[in-house]
């Protein structure tokens, strides 16, 4: 495999609207984005910058106002939900800031939520990636029984139980001290470098920021490089849509 | 199939908060279907009383007693009624009393002798010969206990009875006569009260006219029977007999309409049985509600989650229906199992009293299969239908906004 590998998950001219209470809020302006497999992206940016806007629309959680996000090269504007829904299965990991965790499931059970094959077919492959994350103490602990760091490792666990081509982290250290949390950030580049997932993780840690490939930082909807890219690959083709 | 077992898992996680609830649904389920066996219990007692005879065939007719411009049921009346097209035969129903006279060697009693009928024999214990029907001359069936007193030394004997004689305005004397014991019957058969005793009708006739003081002949047609049963040749023809009798103005009614009315207080099980079935489809419908209010409140976060890993609408909405679902089904075969039970001790226990003996069936009852059915899935759907609307508006709850709901 000489070839270049070309981005798994892009954004072209991506804009968000939200329609506040005073009229509408603009978060994301016509954001130009591209995740390369095995590399992370780093993405700072004060408070209110965008940030999570931005995610959510990279998900394919919320339909962007203007823009498209291409999966695999491919274009998912005006996908039904079922396509967009096995998109996020197959494809996407999720950290959310604050852990998500459904209270009424084991930290296993949790885990295995995420994978294809539901509570029962998932099991195995989620205890394994709980040892992984050195949890394998911790299988059958519902949430409010695990330290706050223990909660982010099963997030972070439940993120990859579907083995993601792309992880989308919204400042998955963001509640944990800083033992904690530079356990989740190894775990975290570790599966980039090892099955070559494409990383964008949000952060306000310029630490962590300088262990990514590529660092991006919001300012005020728009994405503007915070270091220069050293990501050697190919643009895809701007679809119609975002021009 | 693994949504279907997320939702099962989540029913049992929640099942504590969703007990007091599953309690009440069972109870309501428990009530109705035990009230459904006993109604289902006396319903099959009266069609197996019909079906054993020829109950499915008899017309009753009444003596006039309030109504003075009924027909009286005097001899050449009920011959008009044998003649009717349809008629198979009239059973006159006419009782007189006797007692032991004043033989010492008897044990006190007063009984009430009953015109017999073909089709409302009553079941020997004793016999003393092998066909005692039809009764001839002064040929009587006693109870074997009658009147308090234990009959049985009476069988096959001839003794001598008294019965009152009118000899004037509130005055009547004993008057002797000689019977004989045939047959003693099962005192249990109380077709005609406890103390009846059967004889053929002509001495029936004769002891009753003895007591107005009056010859039989007149007796017959002044005063006439007290009853009859008319048997018709197929049950068809019950309604058009039953037309005519009403039309020659007669008071008339089919056994079978009289059999299946069951008292006031079987009727009460009954109705009782259908308030506890709505009753347990609002509980379960409010329950559903409930649930899906939950859902909307505290879990919505949930359905973001979810959304966010891949399930779609469709799988999020199975799953949340099955958990809701679950509540409803277990409560309704917990209520299907015990009612069931509760209904077979309850027709046990009633048929100890006296009042709905005669209308419950010896042995076990079990309610309706439909019956069954409905207490075990009403719960189920009726909670489905209170959570549709909350479950439908919760999966479409845009997943960014449940998700940050957190
Ligand atoms: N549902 C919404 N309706 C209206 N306005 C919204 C909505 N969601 C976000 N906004 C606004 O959009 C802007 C961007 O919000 P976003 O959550 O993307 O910021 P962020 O960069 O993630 O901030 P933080 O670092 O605090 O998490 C903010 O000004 C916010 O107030
Ligand atoms: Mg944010």
């Amino acid at each position: 495999m000489t070839a270049e590998v070309g981005p798994v998950l892009a954004a072209r001219g991506l804009t968000v609207v939200h329609r506040g209470p005073g009229g509408p809020v603009t978060a994301v302006r016509g954001a130009v984005l591209d995740l390369a497999p095995g590399r992370t992206v780093a993405l700072t940016g004060r408070s209110g910058s965008g940030k999570t806007s931005l995610l959510t629309a990279l998900g394919l959680l919320a339909v962007p106002t203007a823009g498209t996000v291409l999966v695999d090269g491919r274009d998912t504007a005006g996908l039904p939900d079922a396509a967009l829904s096995a998109l996020r299965r197959d494809r996407l990991g999720f950290v959310f800031q604050s852990f998500h965790l459904l209270p009424q499931f084991t930290a296993a059970e949790n885990v295995a939520l995420a994978h294809p094959g539901g509570l029962r077919r998932g099991a195995g492959p989620a205890r394994l990636l709980l040892h992984g994350v050195g949890l394998g103490h911790r299988l059958d602990h519902r949430p409010r029984q695990l330290s706050a760091g223990e909660q982010q490792r099963v997030a972070l666990a439940r993120a990859l139980v579907n083995r993601p081509a792309v992880l989308l982290a919204d400042e998955p250290t963001g509640n944990l001290d800083a033992e904690s949390a530079a356990a989740v950030l190894d775990l975290l580049t570790r599966s980039a470098v090892q099955d070559g997932c494409a990383v964008l993780l949000v952060t306000h840690s310029a630490e962590v920021a300088a262990r990514a490939d590529r660092v991006l930082e919001m300012v005020d909807g728009a994405l503007v490089d915070g270091a220069p890219p050293a990501l050697p690959y190919r643009p895809a083709p701007a679809p119609g849509a975002a021009s | 199939m693994n949504h279907v077992h997320r939702g099962a898992v989540n029913a049992l996680r929640f099942g504590r908060r969703t007990l007091a609830a599953a309690v009440v649904l069972t109870l309501c389920a428990v009530v109705a279907l035990a009230a459904a066996a006993v109604v289902r219990g006396a319903d099959d007692a009266a069609e197996a009383a019909l079906a054993s005879g020829s109950g499915l065939r008899q017309i009753d007719l009444e003596a006039p007693h309030d109504d003075p411009g009924a027909r009286r049921l005097s001899g050449t009346a009920l011959d008009g009624v044998r003649a009717l097209e349809g008629v198979d035969s009239v059973e006159p129903l006419l009782q007189a009393s006797f007692d032991s006279g004043t033989d010492e060697s008897l044990p006190p009693f007063l009984l009430h002798a009953t015109t017999e009928r073909p089709s409302l024999r009553p079941p020997l214990l004793h016999r003393s010969r092998d066909a005692v029907f039809p009764l001839r001359g002064r040929e009587v069936v006693l109870p074997a206990v009658g009147d308090g007193q234990d009959l049985t030394g009476l069988l096959g004997r001839t003794v001598d009875v008294a019965h009152t004689r009118r000899t004037g305005e509130n005055r009547g004397t004993a008057s002797a006569d000689r019977i004989t014991v045939v047959g003693l019957y099962d005192p249990a058969w109380r077709q005609d009260g406890p103390n009846a005793a059967y004889a053929a009708a002509p001495l029936v006739v004769e002891w009753a006219a003895a007591r107005e003081g009056v010859s039989p002949e007149r007796f017959l047609a002044t005063r006439g029977f007290s009853g009859a049963t008319v048997v018709v040749a197929r049950p068809e023809a019950v309604a058009p007999v039953l037309e005519r009798l009403h039309r020659d103005g007669f008071s008339a009614r089919a056994v079978a309409d009289r059999v299946r009315e069951l008292p006031l207080l079987l009727e009460l099980f009954r109705w009782g049985s259908w308030l506890m079935l709505g009753l347990l489809a609002a509980v379960a419908a409010a329950a559903g509600v409930g649930m899906g209010g939950t859902l909307l409140r505290e879990r919505i976060h949930e359905v973001g989650l979810l959304r966010a890993l891949g399930h779609t609408r469709r799988q999020i909405l199975t799953a949340f229906a099955v958990e809701a679902g679950c509540l409803g089904l277990a409560a309704g075969a917990a209520g299907a199992l015990l009612g069931s039970a509760l209904g077979a001790l309850a027709v046990r226990g009633l048929r100890g009293l006296e009042l709905f003996a005669r209308h419950l069936p010896p042995g076990l009852v079990v309610p309706g299969a439909w019956t069954v059915a409905a207490t075990l899935l009403l719960p189920a759907a009726a909670v489905l239908a209170g959570a549709a609307r909350p479950l439908r508006r919760a999966v479409r709850t845009d997943p960014v906004r449940a998700l940050r709901a957190w």
